[in-house]
């Protein structure tokens, strides 16, 4: 991809996630946009980019957070390097069952380890609450998913920056 | 040598993001924080409230059927929340005439810093917002925050322009609490999905259902009597050393877009 394309794409990504979704939050939950951006960057582009995408991002994410500092940016980042591995290892992740299986996966994954945290310190977390939250997230996450798949496809598609062309070769 | 020139491309990416989060841990990421604050938040701010409004868009829709119901009942309210105000303006009237002829100082009202909200939690189950004061403006660690005079959360984190506030919808928040007509006393916590329990409530206390509850001013630097809410239900176990309240609630976080940070009393 690109780098003004990149850039640009961070740029929307982080201002959406940080700033417009959070304020929205359909039916109490808030989508994870930048799961499905690193996702797809993992399987359309280069692991770098994906990975620089999950950094700035999650950093982002994690300034904007008033708990939890380094979860969010740890998590996107083991997210981008392992789907580029499980990608580039010769599993075709890249076709939508398989995108809309990891995005549901790894939102389960994402939720659980913050409600793990907030268990382990003896939260008040009504089970009905949990479930219908976590159902939700999934939902949207599916949604979101399908919507940003062809538009980071397309992005990636239009032609190659400096990080592919020195990565191509070797993925 | 193009692999070799990868890898390292992908070791320089982990490791900044690794060194990032290692100084935020040891509190070393001031510069970043202050560029995140002064050109995301700005930005990000404009874009929380369009979201805000998309969010009461649609939950409007939704409540259009019950809106009749909800004036009904917000009348009712209303005039039982006047008749009260009456009864408290007599007291204070009161109170005040028997400080003075005893010669001790009228307590003032709380000094209150006004602060915008810039930035929402960006998960689904912590309650968090990001206020557009900080250190510079006098806010504190532990401070609590008022909107339409009933307490929404604690200061949880400052920085010199900015400060997080800790929602009392929080799963992790806890306040120590009094009930204003029986003197009971507990620790309200929250929790996900909006409500509010107290605990810790001694069995020999008293507590009943419409009774207002408020902050005691025990453990920590948030005043005593400001406005919580009103208990709904009380469940006592029999056997058990304590009881348990549920406490309404009318905050909406989402909703919020500006607050008062209780400063000094």
């Amino acid at each position: 991809m690109k780098p003004y394309k990149l850039t640009l794409l961070i740029i929307v990504v982080l201002m959406l996630q940080v700033g417009f979704l959070p304020g929205w939050q359909p039916l109490n939950v808030v989508p994870d946009l930048l799961l499905a951006v690193v996702i797809c960057l993992a399987l359309y582009t280069t692991v770098t980019e994906a990975l620089i995408c999950a950094v700035v991002v999650g950093l982002a994410l994690d300034i904007s957070s008033g708990t939890d500092f380094g979860l969010r940016l740890g998590f996107y980042t083991v997210v981008a390097l392992g789907v580029s591995l499980l990608h580039r290892a010769g599993l075709a992740l890249d076709s939508l069952p398989w995108r809309l299986a990891l995005a549901a996966l790894l939102t389960l994954m994402a939720n659980g380890v913050i409600l793990l945290g907030l268990y382990l310190h003896g939260a008040n977390l009504p089970g009905r609450v949990v479930a219908s939250r976590l159902f939700i997230a999934v939902v949207l996450e599916l949604i979101v998913m399908m919507i940003v798949g062809p538009i980071v496809r397309r992005l990636a598609s239009g032609g190659e920056g400096m990080l592919s062309m020195a990565s191509r070769g070797k993925h | 040598m193009k692999s070799i020139d990868s890898r390292r491309r992908i070791m320089l990416v982990v490791g900044i993001g690794a060194i990032l989060v290692l100084a935020g841990a040891f509190g070393a990421l001031g510069p970043v924080v202050w560029t995140y604050d002064h050109t995301v938040l700005p930005v990000g701010r404009s874009l929380s409230s369009a979201g805000s409004d998309v969010g009461s868009f649609f939950g409007l829709l939704g409540q259009v059927r019950n809106l009749s119901d909800q004036n009904t009942k917000l009348e009712l309210e209303n005039a039982t929340l006047r008749g009260r105000l009456a009864a408290s303006a007599d007291a204070l009237r009161e109170n005040a005439d028997l400080r003075r002829q005893l010669g001790l100082q009228i307590a003032g009202t709380p000094q209150q810093v006004g602060a915008d909200v810039v930035a929402f939690q960006p998960d689904s189950y912590r309650q968090f917002l990001t206020l557009d004061r900080g250190s510079s403006s006098g806010i504190k660690v532990g401070q609590a925050a008022l909107n339409n005079g009933i307490v929404v959360g604690t200061i949880s984190s400052v920085s010199s322009t900015t400060s997080k506030l800790q929602l009392i919808t929080d799963p992790e928040f806890a306040l120590a609490v009094r009930d204003q007509e029986t003197g009971a006393l507990g620790v309200m916590q929250g929790q996900l999905g909006g409500g509010l329990t107290i605990k810790d409530i001694a069995q020999t206390d008293t507590m009943n259902p419409g009774d207002t509850i408020a902050s005691s001013g025990l453990g920590g630097v948030v005043p005593e009597n400001l406005l919580i809410g009103e208990v709904l239900s009380i469940n006592a176990q029999a056997g058990g050393i304590f009881k348990s309240a549920q406490v309404s609630t009318t905050l909406q976080a989402e909703q919020l877009r500006f607050v008062f940070v209780v400063v000094g009393s």
